[in-house]
C-alpha cells in the first residue's frame, strides 16, 4: 500500500512538477510501470522494478545529503561500525555515468526513493524478488569498488567494532571518509577529429555549444563512463581524459544529426568549421527577441525549419496583449489603438512600416509613431 | 551412546541385503519420497559473492568446529588452490580468475547440495540418512557406521570422513543448518553473507527468481541454473556469470543419482555370490568394531 502510495504521489508530481524534470527515458508510457491495460487504484498491476527499464529523474548532486550514516541495519553482535557514507560525493562521481540512477535504479519522478523504501531490512521475508537491505547496500557498492579498486577489503568502508576481538589487523579502526568534492571536469570548448572520409576529413565538434546551447547532459554522450576509466585505483589524483566511443557509424551522433544521405558535409570539411550561428546557417535572427530561449522551446518536432511569420508561434498575439515596447517603440495613445496590420502590411513584420495609408506627409522612421524606449 | 540394537541393525542389515538379493538385475532407485511444496533451498549467486569467506567462518562457528578469528579469512592466499569441503570446514569457497579481467573473478561456495534424490542416503546401508521436510539432507551419526559409501555415492564427492580422529570418526558435511532453520533461524552462512550471494528461500521460488534474473540480466548470467536438473535436482541452486564446467562444476545427467549408486554397488556385489555375506562380514565388523572402540571410551 505504502509503495502504490508513493507511485500515487509520484505520479501527480510528475505532471504538475514538469520543469524539475531534465532528463528523462524516452518512451514512457502507461505499460512502463503497469503490466494491465486499466490500472486502477485497488489493481495498479505496477510491474516488478526493472532496473533497466524504469523511468528516472535527474537531479543535481547538491539537491541530496553531503553524508548518510548508514546505520539502519543492527543485529545481536555487529562486527562493524556504520559506514559513513559520503552521497555527495558519490553523487558527483556518478554524474559522469549514469546520474542518481547507478544507484537510484528505481527513480521514478517526485523523491528520489532511498535503497530501504523497496529493500527489506529482514534477510529472512517473505519476497525475495530483490535482495534484502544489507544484500542491496554491499552489491551496489562493490560493484563499483571491485571495478575501481581491485579489493573488497570490508575495512575499506567499515570500522570494526571495538568489542570484536582482534589478533591482528593494526589498522582495523580506520575508516575511510572521502571529503570534499570531486574536482570539476574542464570542459573542452573545441574538439576537432580527423577522418577517413576523403571529402572532408575534418570534423570539428563544437562540444561548448552542446552543452550549453543545445542543453544536452553529459551522461547524454557519455554513456558508460565509470570512475575506473579516467582513475587507476594506484593514483586516484591522477585522471586521465574522459574518452566517448567515437567509431566511425557514428554511433554517438546519430541519435540527433541525419548521419545518411547527403548530409556529410553538414559536419565534415577540409577545414575546422565555425560553430552553429542562428543567422548565418537559417536567415533568422534570434539574437534579438528569441536569444534566451532553448532549441527546442521552438523547435519542439525537430529541426526541420520554422515558418519565419511570428503569428505561426505567437497565435494570441492582439493590439492589446502585445506589449510594443519590447520592440524599443512605445507606441503613442493614437496608434496603440490600430490594428497591427494597420502599419505592418500583410502583417510582415521584417519589412517597414508603410506610413502612406494614413499620412500623406509623414513616413517611417523619419517620424515616429511614439517614442523610442522599450518596457520591461 | 548407541541407539540401535545390535538386533534392528541384523534387521536393517537383512532387509537391505534381501532386496538387492531379490532384484540383482534391475537395479531400481530407491522409493522416492514425495517432498513437501514448500521445501526450502539456497540460490547462490556467483556474480554476487565476492569471495570473503564469512561463510566459511560462520558456519563453522555454528557447528562448533574451530574457526579463528574472522579478520584470518581476509587471507586471499588460499584461493591458490582449489579446495573441498573437508570434515573441518563444512563449505568452502574457490576463486576461478577471469581471463583478461582480474577485478571480477568468479567466486564459488561449496557445500553438500541437498540433494532431491540424495545418492548419500540410497547408499547408506544403515539408513542413516534422511531427506528431510526442509529439504536438508541429514544423517544420524549414531545409526553411521563409517562405511563411507556416502562418500563413494556422492556425484558431488561432499560427505568428509574425520579420518585422523582415532576414536569414533564421524561423516561430517552440511546439513543445512537443520537445527538452526527448526529454530526458525536462517543457515548460519546465508545470515552472514554481506552481499547475499545466498539467497534462502522456497525451492520452488529460487527457481522462478533465478530464471527471471537470467531473462533481465542475459549479459550477466550464463543461461543455465545449475541444480534445477542435475541428478533429479538439488536444493542449493546456483548461477553463474559462464559455463559451469570452467568453474569446478561436474557434468552431470538429469538422472537421479541413485539409481547410479546403486548399480556400482550391485557392480561390486556380482562377485560375492549372497551379497547378504558381505554386508554381514563387512558391517557386522564395522559396528562390532564402533562398539567396542565406544566401550573403550
Ligand atoms: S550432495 Fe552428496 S552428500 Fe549432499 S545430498 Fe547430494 S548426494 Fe548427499
Ligand atoms: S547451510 Fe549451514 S552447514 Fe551448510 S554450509 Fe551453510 S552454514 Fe554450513
Ligand atoms: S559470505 Fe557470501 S559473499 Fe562472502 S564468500 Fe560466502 S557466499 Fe561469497
Amino acid at each position: 500500500m505504502k509503495k502504490l502510495l508513493l507511485f500515487i504521489i509520484a505520479t501527480v508530481s510528475f505532471i504538475s512538477a514538469q520543469n524539475n524534470m531534465r532528463r528523462m527515458s524516452a518512451d514512457l508510457n502507461c505499460s512502463t510501470c503497469h503490466s494491465c491495460e486499466n490500472p486502477t487504484k485497488s489493481n495498479p498491476c505496477l510491474k516488478e522494478c526493472l532496473r533497466h527499464e524504469i523511468i528516472t529523474v535527474h537531479n543535481s548532486p547538491s539537491d541530496g545529503p553531503e553524508n548518510i550514516i548508514l546505520n539502519f541495519i543492527k543485529t545481536k553482535n555487529d562486527l562493524f561500525k556504520p559506514v559513513n557514507f559520503s552521497h555527495k560525493v558519490h553523487s558527483e562521481m556518478a554524474e559522469m555515468s549514469g546520474g542518481c540512477t547507478t544507484c537510484h535504479h528505481y527513480n521514478p519522478p517526485g523523491d528520489i526513493l532511498s535503497c530501504r523504501e523497496c529493500h527489506e531490512n529482514d534477510r529472512a521475508r517473505k519476497d525475495i524478488s530483490k535482495p534484502d537491505l544489507k544484500g542491496a547496500y554491499h552489491q551496489q557498492c562493490l560493484n563499483c569498488h571491485r571495478e575501481l579498486e581491485l579489493n573488497t577489503e570490508c575495512e575499506s568502508c567499515h570500522a570494526y567494532n571495538s568489542q570484536v576481538s582482534l589478533k591482528s589487523k593494526a589498522d582495523a579502526q580506520k575508516t575511510f571518509k572521502p571529503t570534499g568534492s570531486h574536482k570539476t571536469v574542464t570542459r573542452p570548448a573545441v574538439l576537432t577529429y580527423k577522418s577517413s572520409y576523403q571529402k572532408g576529413s575534418v570534423v570539428t565538434f563544437h562540444h561548448k555549444d552542446h552543452i550549453d546551447l543545445f542543453g544536452l547532459n553529459c551522461t547524454q554522450c557519455h554513456t558508460s563512463q565509470n570512475c575506473g576509466d579516467c582513475h587507476t585505483a594506484k593514483s586516484l589524483k591522477e585522471a586521465k581524459p574522459v574518452a566517448v566511443n567515437k567509431n566511425s557509424d557514428h554511433a554517438l551522433c546519430k541519435d540527433c544529426h541525419d548521419v545518411k544521405g547527403n548530409s556529410c558535409n553538414k559536419c565534415h570539411a577540409e577545414n575546422v568549421k565555425p560553430g552553429f550561428e542562428h543567422k548565418r546557417s537559417t536567415g533568422f535572427d534570434v539574437s534579438r527577441f528569441h536569444g534566451d530561449l532553448r532549441c527546442t522551446q521552438c523547435h519542439t518536432k525537430g529541426f526541420k525549419g520554422l515558418d519565419p511569420n511570428c503569428f505561426s508561434c505567437h497565435q494570441g498575439w492582439t493590439p492589446e496583449t502585445f506589449r510594443h515596447g519590447k520592440t524599443g517603440l512605445i507606441l503613442d495613445e493614437i496608434h496603440v489603438e490600430l490594428d497591427c496590420e494597420n502599419c505592418h502590411k500583410e502583417l510582415n513584420f521584417r519589412i517597414k512600416p508603410d506610413c502612406s495609408d494614413c499620412h500623406d506627409d509623414k513616413s517611417f522612421p523619419e517620424f515616429l509613431p511614439g517614442k523610442k524606449g522599450t518596457i520591461k | 551412546m548407541s541407539t540401535i540394537s545390535r538386533r534392528s541393525f541384523i534387521k536393517t542389515g537383512i532387509a537391505a541385503g534381501s532386496v538387492m538379493l531379490a532384484s540383482p538385475k534391475d537395479a531400481r532407485p530407491a522409493e522416492v519420497k514425495t517432498l513437501p511444496p514448500d521445501r526450502r533451498g539456497v540460490l547462490v549467486d556467483t556474480t554476487v559473492c565476492i569471495g570473503c569467506r564469512r561463510c566459511e567462518w560462520a558456519c563453522k562457528n555454528a557447528h562448533s568446529l574451530p574457526a579463528g578469528d574472522i579478520t584470518d579469512y581476509d587471507d586471499e592466499s588460499v584461493f591458490a588452490n582449489k579446495r573441498r569441503p573437508d570434515d573441518k570446514a563444512l563449505t568452502i569457497v574457490n576463486r576461478y580468475e577471469k581471463i583478461g579481467d582480474e577485478r571480477f573473478p568468479t567466486n564459488v561456495k561449496i557445500q553438500c547440495m541437498h540433494c532431491e534424490q540424495p545418492a548419500c542416503l540410497s547408499a547408506c546401508i544403515v539408513g542413516a540418512f534422511k531427506k528431510d521436510d526442509t529439504g536438508a539432507v541429514v544423517w544420524d551419526t549414531d545409526k553411521c557406521i563409517g562405511c563411507r559409501y556416502c562418500m563413494v555415492a556422492c556425484p558431488f564427492q561432499i560427505p568428509a570422513f574425520e579420518y585422523e580422529k582415532a576414536l569414533d570418526p564421524k561423516i561430517m558435511k552440511c546439513d543445512f543448518c537443520i537445527d538452526r532453520q527448526k529454530n526458525g533461524e536462517l543457515p548460519a552462512c546465508v545470515e552472514i553473507c554481506p552481499a547475499e550471494a545466498l539467497t534462502f528461500g522456497k525451492r520452488s521460488e529460487l527457481i522462478t527468481l533465478a530464471h527471471r534474473k537470467i531473462e533481465l540480466f542475459p549479459e550477466r548470467y550464463y543461461n543455465k541454473v545449475y541444480g534445477e536438473a542435475e541428478v533429479g535436482g538439488t536444493s542449493w541452486l546456483y548461477l553463474a556469470s559462464r559455463e559451469f564446467m570452467e568453474l569446478g562444476f561436474l557434468k552431470l545427467g538429469t538422472n537421479p543419482a541413485p539409481g547410479v549408486s546403486e548399480s556400482i554397488q550391485h557392480g561390486i556385489f556380482a562377485y560375492f555370490v549372497p551379497p547378504i555375506a558381505f554386508y554381514a562380514l563387512l558391517g557386522g565388523v564395522m559396528w562390532l568394531n564402533k562398539n567396542r572402540n565406544r566401550g573403550e571410551e
